[in-house]
């Protein structure tokens, strides 16, 4: 026999499984350590791309001086710079990314835990259907 | 101010029950005003520049997913620019995907501020968009409406330098690099802009999520005076050349522009309705989920004629007879003492029958019989 109660909790299921609780079961399916450490390697990944494009951006700035230095200028000093300014920006990165996907993570494992309280109470209200 | 309330009910149950029209429309509008724009400024293109094509990919947007529009749109920017010259499509394109590396990430969902906000300058009431963020959206917002100011000033330093790297030769492609990038990074103006709504966003998203009585608007005065501040402290320091008048007025219209957002954006729920199948071990379901409506009832004040205890209180009373027993509260209140009048007194209110409205709703009669009597 239809149950209205069992009807209007698997429709508020359906619609969260089908709305934010796709993207939120993706985020709990991992540890935290995992999604955090998994989604730090992106930005860093993200961050070497677009400071290569920043670099070539500088370099192309003033190509034509740039040429003319290359051989006079010391090279092992310049790369020092480039690989400080490139630890800057990745670890600042990475940190922020930490911030924001632990906390991504946390409020994505909230919610799935209202959700799984809401299985719960479906399965009493089987239960007590069946009694 | 019920008018105003209704109005916003009739709205959102107009939303609520047409959404699927009405998102893809709104969807065709936006790409539609973004691609005329970005071909009104730039137009380097003839053959993008050509309303057909933009009426096709505005249609196609209304379709795809929200983010193709800003996709289009950075499509059509960078190949003006390349029209325009191969030096400038380079630098547009590395910030464009350096903004998308970095960035867009962090607040995926806020990236069509990035296109509002161009299109809000060009309208002279960009600081509209920083408030409206800050009540509306996250810190992470602040990234957002950034990188909006970033493109605009882009395409605006492109829009009025193009005679300049035009005249510039081809085999200077370095110096006409270093004229585009110079005119991103020497920008103050965009510098002092950018800060000054990265701070307005943070600040009124602090503010509105206070425990505090009218939060929301105190949080819209503040992040204005906030944003006005930072401007013009940028213009003294920096000498950006911004206008005093022009940002005051503008931050005016915004704010008015705000408070009508908050109106219709506070504590209302555009819910849709939703369909969801699922199962158990003896049904399938198939439910339509539909949002409760909330109607704003007519609400029925007693409006007191005269307080003084024995007195003819309400002309229009006993002339309008049955019917105004029937329609208001105003009407019922004075009918208790109406035993002992003089004829004089009925005269007098069949005098004023003449003039009191007949028809329409209780309220209404009872209102207008009021005004009646306070002429007389």
């Amino acid at each position: 026999m239809l149950n209205e109660d069992r009807i209007i909790l698997m429709t508020k299921l359906a619609s969260y499984e089908s709305g934010e609780g796709k993207k939120n079961a993706a985020i709990g399916g991992y540890f935290r350590s995992d999604y955090i450490g998994m989604q730090v390697v992106k930005s860093v990944i993200y961050a070497t791309i677009a400071f290569f494009i920043l670099f070539g951006l500088y370099i192309l700035y003033d190509f034509e001086v740039f040429m003319a230095e290359i051989y006079k200028m010391d090279l092992f000093e310049f790369a020092k710079g480039v690989l400080k300014s490139y630890g800057v920006m990745v670890v600042s990165f990475a940190v922020l990314t930490y911030i924001v996907y632990a906390y991504r993570y946390n409020k994505a494992k909230k919610s799935l835990k209202n959700y799984y309280n809401n299985l719960k109470k479906l399965a009493s209200l089987y239960d007590k259907n069946k009694n | 101010m019920r008018n105003l309330l209704e109005i916003k009910e009739l709205i959102r149950r107009f939303y609520s029950k047409n959404e699927v029209f009405i998102v893809p429309v709104l969807k065709f509008l936006l790409a539609l005003i973004a691609l005329l724009n970005i071909n009104r400024q730039l137009g380097y293109m003839p053959r993008i520049n050509n309303i057909a094509i933009v009426l096709i990919v505005s249609l196609l947007c209304s379709f795809l997913p929200t983010g193709c529009i800003i996709l289009f749109s950075a499509l059509f920017v960078l190949l003006h620019l390349y029209a325009l010259a191969i030096e400038a499509a380079i630098v547009g394109f590395a910030l464009f995907l350096v903004m998308f590396l970095l960035f867009f990430r962090f607040s995926p969902k806020d990236s069509l501020v990035v296109l509002i906000t161009p299109l809000l300058f060009g309208l002279r009431i960009p600081y509209v968009v920083p408030v409206a963020m800050g009540l509306l959206g996250t810190p992470a917002s602040a990234v957002s409406v950034g990188c909006g100011v970033v493109v605009y000033h882009l395409v605006r330093f492109v829009s009025v330098s193009a005679p300049s790297i035009k005249a510039l030769d081809v085999s200077e492609a370095t110096a006409r690099l270093r004229m585009v990038i110079d005119g991103i990074i020497d920008n103050k103006e965009m510098m002092v802009t950018v800060a000054a709504f990265a701070f307005t966003v943070i600040l009124v998203y602090i503010i509105r999520r206070l425990s505090v009585d009218h939060s929301w608007t105190i949080a819209m005065i503040a992040g204005t005076i906030m944003n006005i501040v930072i401007l013009l402290l940028g213009d003294l320091m920096y000498d950006t050349n911004i206008s005093v008048i022009g940002v005051i007025f503008s931050s005016l219209i915004s704010l008015g522009l705000c408070v009508a957002l908050q109106f219709f954006a506070f504590s209302v729920d555009y819910s849709r309705t939703e369909k969801v199948q699922f199962e158990d071990d003896e049904y399938y379901y198939y439910v339509k989920a539909v949002p409760k409506m909330t109607v704003a009832a007519p609400e029925k004040t007693v409006k007191r004629i005269n307080t003084q205890i024995g007195q003819p209180s309400h002309p229009a009373r006993t002339a309008q007879g049955g019917h105004s027993a029937r329609s208001g509260s105003v009407a019922h209140q004075p009918s208790r003492g109406n035993g002992g009048r003089s004829p004089q007194k009925t005269q007098s209110r069949q005098t004023s029958s003449k003039t009191a409205p007949r028809s329409g709703s209780g309220r209404i009669n009872s209102d207008a019989a009021a005004s009646e009597y306070e002429e007389t």
